[in-house]
């Protein structure tokens, strides 16, 4: 890449994910940034080294003006707000700019809403442009990996791809215990909370699935607790025997009845449950069933302290290194199955 | 995908590797299997489905490779024992693209020059591609390590560690002989590390190059490990003192540094005189960066279901990569450079 001109790239928003994305661009040889949108009044007017801990000083300034960031010219924005505004995303597509975006509204284009399908394509097809979905989880872990592992097969019965969140550590006890709800004598699940992950996974799973030709004509979610039989003491307090310690959601997709791809979340402040569920440390098992099986364990060698440090780049590193090969995609809305591989440059 | 037409293929060899390979083809809602090729003398004439165990399907294999380049097919799926550099070529030549088992096209900047002219010149004037594939070569040192390579800045390094567990293995020569157990460390010789440093420079170096971080070097060395007691294994008697476990390690580098390892882990007995992890099959890889990771990866089948099935592993990605190497722009394709492979299954 070195010698070819560098792509302009506008970073929107500076969340976990999206500061450690903005630093990212501003120390990638080939990247330039040339816009930062953030919503938050206090980081207005600020550089976006400041803003990203880079220790250097870009001259962008951070903007809230979706209006002057539309104007300014790029070849892609990687779009990381809460929310995602599907008129400002026509308005960027549009004017010529790609969107990479960890928002999940576009792994499955064949499944979205029908109308934001059409406005999203046809400001590609103006813009000869491409949006694309991706992160760690979906995306990472969901798709990039799930392909290879799948082509291993020649008999397909079921793919699982396994979350594990081990919750010991995190000194958080506002989300351990009233946000998340354990510790607390088990009753329903949370509807909730099963929702966002059957909407946040489907997409994906779908994406796989019928790139391996069996669709998914039903997705199925599930919600479950376990009860710590003993007391357990965290880094947010006490998990008392009897009390929550466990949960996990399950999204399944099924083809014709059969269950072939399914994403499961464990999250556990006690391992000590009488449920069988396999819990280990934070990280993911990916599992393939049929006729060349194969079991993949990714943990994370990082100390606790180091984690949270470490869990932002894990989803914003695959979106900055996507930058060249969304921007040389047929225009439209891009999935993994559908692209070339993401491969980072290092120099 | 079932409005196009099937792809027609040809199965070149029929080992074991070849073998699952066929029944694949066989088997494939979008491949039809329009000839097989064998040289063993008694199995031509012999019906294809025959040869892997399926009812008869009315193709019968020949040895006349003729008789294949006539054929027309859209892809050979080529396992057999060496290349034969006419054959490939005519076969390029002729329209007919290949995807091989063997290694030969890892890295093609690795290739002898004049062999690399002529297949190149061999799939421009086909307009056909080649592209070399497995699980080891392939799967485990392109296809998954660009995956996970994706989630870095920064890279410092990937290690891929092989587990060669030969507890079972009833061939004394192979064991005893080219492999030095049961050899005292002054007696081990290790010229037989050279093969794997044939087999794996050029996926590495392939892998190199995909990322910006092109190979400077390789080396390959090795680190032996004693057994702690007298024992039987499959192959004969092992004495204490004699190596029992060895460790072959191919390295890419830059600036002096291995920063891309391959590392064959291959013992006759675990109880040894070091400290490794040894595991039954499959693979430990080891990622360092900035998204560092640590990941092991199983086989999920019974021990005595090994030797059955450890060929698909090999042979399903090569059969799965025919569709996107008949699509792929002609030439010497590898996995950096070509679209994802991707199963389909039905």
């Amino acid at each position: 890449m070195s010698g070819n001109k560098k792509f302009r790239v506008i970073q929107w928003a500076t969340g976990n994910v999206g500061s450690r994305s903005l630093r990212m661009v501003i120390d990638h040889p080939d990247y330039d940034l040339v816009g930062l949108w953030v919503s938050s009044p206090d980081k207005l007017g600020k550089d976006a080294g400041e803003l990203s801990g880079a220790g250097v000083e870009t001259g962008i300034k951070a903007t809230n003006s979706a209006a002057d960031l539309i104007a300014t010219q790029a070849d892609c924005v990687l779009y990381m707000r809460q929310g995602t505004d599907i008129d400002e995303l026509c308005q960027l597509l549009a004017s010529g700019k790609n969107v990479i975006t960890t928002r999940g509204d576009f792994h499955s284009p064949r499944t979205m809403d029908p109308d934001k399908r059409a406005r999203i394509e046809e400001a590609c097809a103006k813009g000869n442009t491409s949006v694309y979905s991706t992160g760690s989880s979906p995306g990472f872990i969901t798709e990039a990996l799930a392909i290879p592992m799948m082509a291993q097969q020649r008999r397909h019965e079921c793919i699982t791809i396994n979350e594990y969140a081990d919750m010991t550590s995190r000194n958080s006890p506002e989300m351990i215990f009233h946000v998340m709800g354990f510790g607390v004598s088990p009753g329903q699940f949370n509807l909730g909370n099963i929702q966002h992950m059957k909407a946040d996974f489907a997409g994906s799973l779908g994406q796989i699935a019928d790139a391996i030709g069996l669709p998914c004509d039903e997705f199925t979610a599930t919600g479950e607790l376990a009860a710590a039989r003993s007391d357990k003491q965290i880094a947010a307090g006490l998990i008392p025997a009897g009390t929550v310690g466990a949960m996990r959601i399950t999204v399944t997709g099924l083809h014709k009845g059969r269950e072939v791809v399914r994403f499961r979340a464990h999250w556990y402040c006690s391992d000590d449950i009488e449920e069988d569920w396999g819990l280990r440390e934070s990280g993911w098992k990916v599992v393939t069933e049929g006729d060349t099986p194969m079991e993949v364990n990714i943990t994370y060698p990082v100390t606790p302290e180091e984690y949270p440090l470490f869990t932002p780049g894990l989803t914003a590193h695959r979106p900055v290194n996507a930058i060249p090969m969304v921007c040389r995609a047929a225009p439209g809305i891009r999935t993994t199955v559908d692209m070339e591989q993401v491969i980072p440059q290092f120099t | 995908m079932s409005d196009e037409r099937k792809l027609r293929v040809v199965q070149w060899s029929v080992g074991n590797i070849g073998r699952r390979s066929l029944r694949s083809v066989i088997e494939h809602p979008h491949m039809e299997l329009v000839g097989v090729h064998v040289t063993t003398p008694s199995r031509v004439g012999l019906d294809a489905g025959e040869l892997c165990g399926l009812p008869p399907v009315g193709v019968k294999a020949t040895n006349s490779v003729d008789a294949i380049i006539a054929l027309q097919a859209d892809c050979v799926l080529y396992m057999r024992q060496g290349l034969d550099v006419d054959e490939v070529c005519a076969l390029l030549a002729s329209g007919t693209n290949i995807v091989t088992t063997r290694g030969e096209f890892h890295y093609p900047p690795m290739m002898d020059p004049s062999f690399r002219t002529r297949i190149e010149a061999a799939c421009a004037k086909g307009q056909t591609s080649i592209y070399s594939t497995g699980s080891s070569p392939g799967f485990i040192s392109e296809a998954l390590p660009i995956q996970l390579i994706s989630l870095q800045r920064r890279f410092d390094g990937l290690t891929i560690i092989e587990y060669g567990n030969m507890e079972m293995r009833d061939s004394p020569d192979l064991i005893f002989n080219v492999l030095g157990y049961g050899k005292t460390p002054e007696e081990f010789d290790t010229s037989h590390m050279h093969h794997l440093r044939e087999m794996f420079t050029g996926t590495l170096a392939q892998l190199g190059d995909a990322i910006g971080l092109p190979a400077e070097d390789f080396t390959v060395g090795s680190e032996i490990a004693l057994a702690m007691a007298d024992e039987v294994v499959v192959a004969g008697p092992l004495k204490q003192g004699t190596v029992a476990a060895q460790k072959i390690t191919v390295s890419a580098l830059r600036g002096g540094k291995s920063y891309l390892n391959f590392v064959g882990l291959w013992f006759i007995s675990r109880n040894i005189d070091a400290d490794w992890e040894i595991r039954d099959i499959g693979w430990r890889v080891l990622v360092d960066g900035d998204a560092p990771l640590d990941i092991t990866i199983d086989y999920p089948i019974a021990k005595e279901s090994y030797t059955e099935m450890t060929p698909g592993y090999t042979a399903h990605r090569a059969v799965n990569a025919v569709a996107t190497v008949c699509a792929a722009a002609p030439g010497i394709r590898t996995t950096a450079d070509m679209a994802q492979v991707i199963a389909t299954f039905s």
